[in-house]
C-alpha cells in the first residue's frame, strides 16, 4: 500500500465519530512548499490539492461528499459552507477559508521536489473549460518531469455552480466530456470534440504531457454511473472515505459495477487504479484515539493502523491519501502526524499487497 | 526607467522590417524558472507571460494586435497561427506552438525569485471565469509575497473565442466586467457582481493578495475604448509598440483619452502606469543593424537602444516589457539577449526619468 497526503491549501480536517471536515487556516500557516517537501522526504507518493473557485457564503441546498447515510451527523446534513456555530462546528468548509489555487500551488511543488507525484484530489472539472484545464495540467506535467496524477470529479456545491454560471444537474455529464478532451489534448496532434457542453474542431495542446500515454486520470466518484464513467474514459476511480467509521467495503458495489463495465466494453481491469482518501491520526496506545470504541479509521497506533491499511488493501485499494486530523489548525501538528505515519506505518505499510486485478504501477 | 523580459513560455520573437512575431521554440529550450532567475540577478522589474489556451489550427479571421493597416506587411495580413510556410513563416504564432501555461509557471517562478515582479501579460480575460482567475492569481501574488503586476487584455484571435464557445464582439466589455470582478474579489469581504456576462453575490475569496489594496492592473490595450476601460478602473495601460519602425509616440492619442476619461469620471491618476511592450535587439558595434537607415528601434549597440529608451521615457513610458530578438530559437541566444541588457543597459536605464505624470510605482 502506498499513501499520499491531501495538502492544506485549503486549511487542515479535524473529525469526530461522525464527521471529517476543513478547520479554518491561515494562509501563512499553510507553506504548501515545504509541506511537500516533508511528504516526499518521509516517503509519502504523492500531494493531492482540493479544488474551489469561489464559496457562497452559505450553501443550504448542498451535501458534503463525505456525508455517508446512517453513519453521519444527520443534524449537520447541510454541510457546505457556513458560520461554524451552526451544527457544532462541522460544515464541510468554515466560513471565508483561505484556499489557494491547487494549479498553481502545483507548479511551485514541481519546481521544488524531485520524486513526489502530485494532482488535484479532485479537480471540479465543470468549473472551468476543458481545454484551460488541460494546458495547465500539462504544464505541471512538464514542470515536474512526468508527476502529474490527474483526479477529476462532477462537484457537490449546487451554489458555486450557480455563481459559475453552469447548471449543477448536468455536472456528472460535463465531467464526461471533459475527461475525454483531457485526453485528446494531451494525445491528439489536433484536438477535436463535438458534445453537449463543448464543441471545437482542430485546436493545438502542445508542449504534450510528459507522461505516455497520457498522465492517469483518476475519477472522484461514490456512484455506479461515476464507477462506469471512470472505465469508460479514465484510468481509475477514487471514492472519498473519510468518514470516520466507514466499512472499507463501502464502495465494493461500485468496483463491481466497474468490473461489469470492463466486460461490456472490453477493457481489462488491470488498467485501472484503486485509490481513495481517509481521515487518521496516529496516536500513543493510551491515548483516546488508540482505545475508544470503536475505534476511528486509521487512528490509534501504528500496529491498529497497520491493521486498517490491511483492511484497506483486502478492499482493492494501491494507493491512500490521508487526511490528517489536525484539531489545533497548526503547522506544526499536521508536521508531527505525517512524521510519524512516515516514520511508524509507511515501511511495513509498503509490504501490504492488495487485493484485486486493479492497477498498481502508477 | 525599469525594463521588463517577456518569458519564453510562448517561444521567442523576431522581426523583419515590418513585423514581430513568434517562432517556433523546442519545449526544452523554453527553461522559465531560469531564466526568470537571470532576470532578477540582472536587474530586470519583472517578468511576463503571454495566454492562449488552445490555438486553432487556423484563424483566417483573426488579425494580430501587431497589425497596423497601411504600416505591416499586407500579405501576412490574416496573422494567426497556421503553417509556417504560408505567409512567409511571418504568422503571429506558428502551427502547433509549444505553449506553457503562466499561471503555473508563475507558482513556480514565485518559489524560485525574492524580488522579481511578474505577471501574465496579458491574461485573456473572457477565456475564463474571472473568479477562477482572481483565485489562481490571488495565490501568486501569496506565493510570492505581493510581486503580481496583472496584466490583461480584451484577446483578438475570434478562433480561440469559438473554441471556447466565448462570444468574441463583445470581449471588451467582458474585459471591463472582469476587471471589476478582480477587485472585488480581491478587496470586498464578500464579492458581489451583477453585470451582463457575471452573475453572483456574497463571494467567500481568501486569503486575499498580499499587496494592498490590491495587486496593480494594466490593461494591454491599443484602442480608445481600451484605454477609456483603463482609466476607470485599472492601474494602468500596456500598449503593443513591437513593430521595428513604432514611434514612440505612436500612442500618444491613448495618453490624451485617458487623461480625458479621468477628468471625466473624477478618477485620480496618480496611482495610473504607462508601460508598453516592445522587441529589441542589442548587438556589438559592427552588426550591420547599428547602421541601418532607419534603424530599428531598440536595435544596435547598448549605447543606441538607451537612446531609444530615452525616447520611450520621452513619450511617458515608465517600464518597458522587452521581448528580445531570438532569430536561432535557442535559450543561448535569449540569455545573450538579457545579459547584454542586464549588463549594459540597465544600469543606465534606470537613470532615466520617464516625463509625465504617471505613476511609477509598479
Amino acid at each position: 500500500m502506498r499513501f499520499g497526503v491531501l495538502m492544506n491549501t485549503h486549511g487542515v480536517g479535524a473529525r469526530d465519530d461522525h464527521d471529517w471536515w476543513h478547520q479554518p487556516m491561515q494562509a501563512e500557516e499553510m507553506r504548501p512548499v515545504e509541506c511537500a517537501q516533508i511528504a516526499e522526504r518521509l516517503g509519502f507518493d504523492a500531494v493531492m490539492f482540493g479544488d474551489h473557485v469561489g464559496f457562497p457564503e452559505t450553501s443550504p441546498t448542498s451535501t458534503s461528499p463525505v456525508h455517508v447515510e446512517g453513519l453521519s451527523d444527520p443534524t449537520v446534513r447541510q454541510r457546505g459552507v457556513g458560520e461554524g456555530d451552526v451544527g457544532g462546528s462541522k460544515r464541510h468548509y468554515p466560513p471565508r477559508p483561505h484556499l489557494l489555487d491547487g494549479a498553481v500551488v502545483m507548479g511551485a511543488i514541481a519546481a521544488n521536489t524531485s520524486r513526489i507525484k502530485m494532482g488535484p484530489g479532485v479537480l471540479i472539472s465543470p468549473y472551468r473549460h476543458p481545454l484551460s484545464d488541460a494546458r495547465q495540467f500539462a504544464t505541471i506535467d512538464f514542470l515536474s518531469n512526468g508527476r502529474l496524477l490527474m483526479g477529476a470529479g462532477a462537484g457537490w456545491m449546487r451554489e458555486e455552480f450557480e455563481v459559475l454560471g453552469h447548471d449543477p444537474d448536468e455536472r456528472l455529464a460535463m465531467l464526461e466530456e471533459c475527461v475525454q478532451i483531457y485526453t485528446r489534448s494531451w494525445e491528439d496532434p489536433l484536438v477535436t470534440f463535438h458534445g453537449r457542453f463543448y464543441d471545437f474542431e482542430n485546436v493545438t495542446i502542445d508542449p504534450k504531457p510528459v507522461q505516455k500515454p497520457h498522465p492517469p486520470i483518476v475519477i472522484g466518484a461514490t456512484t455506479n454511473a461515476g464507477a462506469r464513467l471512470a472505465v469508460r474514459y479514465a484510468d481509475g476511480l477514487y471514492p472519498i472515505l473519510n468518514q470516520p467509521l466507514i466499512d472499507p467495503h463501502h464502495y465494493d458495489r461500485q468496483q463491481d459495477e466497474m468490473r461489469r463495465e470492463c466486460e461490456k466494453i472490453g477493457r481489462d481491469p488491470s488498467e485501472l487504479i484503486m485509490m481513495g482518501i481517509v481521515s487518521s491520526r496516529i496516536a500513543d496506545a493510551d491515548d483516546e484515539e488508540a482505545t475508544r470504541t470503536p475505534r476511528r479509521n486509521f487512528g490509534g497506533t501504528a500496529e491498529q493502523i497497520l491493521g486498517d491499511v490491511q483492511r484497506f488493501a483486502d478492499a482493492g485499494y494501491s494507493m491512500l491519501i490521508l487526511c490528517p486530523d489536525c484539531p489545533s489548525r497548526t503547522f506544526e501538528e499536521w508536521k508531527d502526524q505525517m512524521e510519524r505515519f512516515g516514520a511508524e506505518v509507511l515501511p511495513a505499510a509498503s509490504a501490504i499487497k492488495p487485493a484485486g486485478e486493479w492497477r498498481t504501477d502508477f | 526607467m525599469e525594463l521588463a523580459v517577456t518569458l519564453n513560455t510562448h517561444g521567442v520573437g523576431t522581426r523583419d522590417d515590418s513585423d514581430w512575431w513568434h517562432q517556433p521554440m523546442a519545449i526544452e529550450e523554453m527553461v522559465p524558472i531560469q531564466s526568470a532567475q537571470l532576470a532578477e540577478r540582472l536587474g530586470f522589474h519583472s517578468v511576463f507571460m503571454g495566454d492562449h489556451v488552445g490555438l486553432p489550427e487556423l484563424s483566417p479571421e483573426s488579425v494580430s494586435p501587431l497589425h497596423v493597416e497601411g504600416q505591416t506587411n499586407p500579405e501576412v495580413r490574416q496573422r494567426g497561427t497556421s503553417d509556417a510556410d504560408v505567409g512567409g513563416s511571418k504568422r503571429h504564432y506558428p502551427a502547433r506552438p509549444n505553449i506553457l501555461d503562466g499561471a503555473v509557471v508563475m507558482g513556480a517562478v514565485a518559489t524560485h525569485t525574492t524580488t522579481l515582479k511578474m505577471g501574465p501579460s496579458v491574461l485573456i480575460a473572457p477565456y475564463r471565469h474571472p473568479l477562477s482567475d482572481a483565485r489562481q492569481f490571488a495565490t501568486i501574488d501569496t506565493l510570492s509575497q505581493g510581486r503580481l503586476i496583472m496584466g490583461v487584455g480584451a484577446g483578438w484571435m475570434k478562433e480561440e473565442f469559438d473554441a471556447l464557445d466565448r462570444p468574441f464582439d463583445s470581449r471588451l466589455a467582458q474585459l471591463e466586467e472582469a476587471v471589476q470582478v478582480y477587485k472585488s474579489a480581491w478587496t470586498d469581504d464578500l464579492a458581489t457582481f451583477h453585470g451582463e456576462f457575471y452573475n453572483f453575490d456574497r463571494i467567500a475569496m481568501d486569503p486575499k493578495p498580499v499587496r494592498k489594496p490590491h495587486p496593480p492592473i494594466v490593461v494591454g490595450a491599443v484602442t480608445k475604448a481600451g484605454a477609456r476601460l483603463a482609466a476607470r478602473h485599472t492601474n494602468g495601460i500596456d500598449p503593443i509598440l513591437m513593430r521595428p519602425h513604432d514611434d514612440p509616440h505612436g500612442f500618444d492619442n491613448l495618453q490624451d483619452e485617458i487623461r480625458r476619461e479621468a477628468e471625466r469620471v473624477d478618477r485620480d491618476l496618480s496611482d495610473f502606469a504607462m508601460i508598453c511592450h516592445v522587441s529589441a535587439l542589442v548587438t556589438d558595434v559592427g552588426h550591420p543593424i547599428t547602421q541601418q537607415d532607419p534603424r530599428p528601434i531598440l536595435g544596435g549597440t547598448a549605447e543606441q537602444v538607451i537612446e531609444d529608451l530615452g525616447r520611450f521615457a520621452d513619450a511617458g513610458y515608465s517600464l518597458i516589457v522587452i521581448a528580445p530578438v531570438c532569430p536561432s530559437r535557442t535559450f543561448e541566444e535569449y540569455r545573450e539577449q538579457l545579459e547584454r541588457l542586464g549588463n549594459d543597459v540597465i544600469p543606465e536605464a534606470k537613470k532615466i526619468k520617464p516625463v509625465g505624470e504617471w505613476w511609477t510605482g509598479l
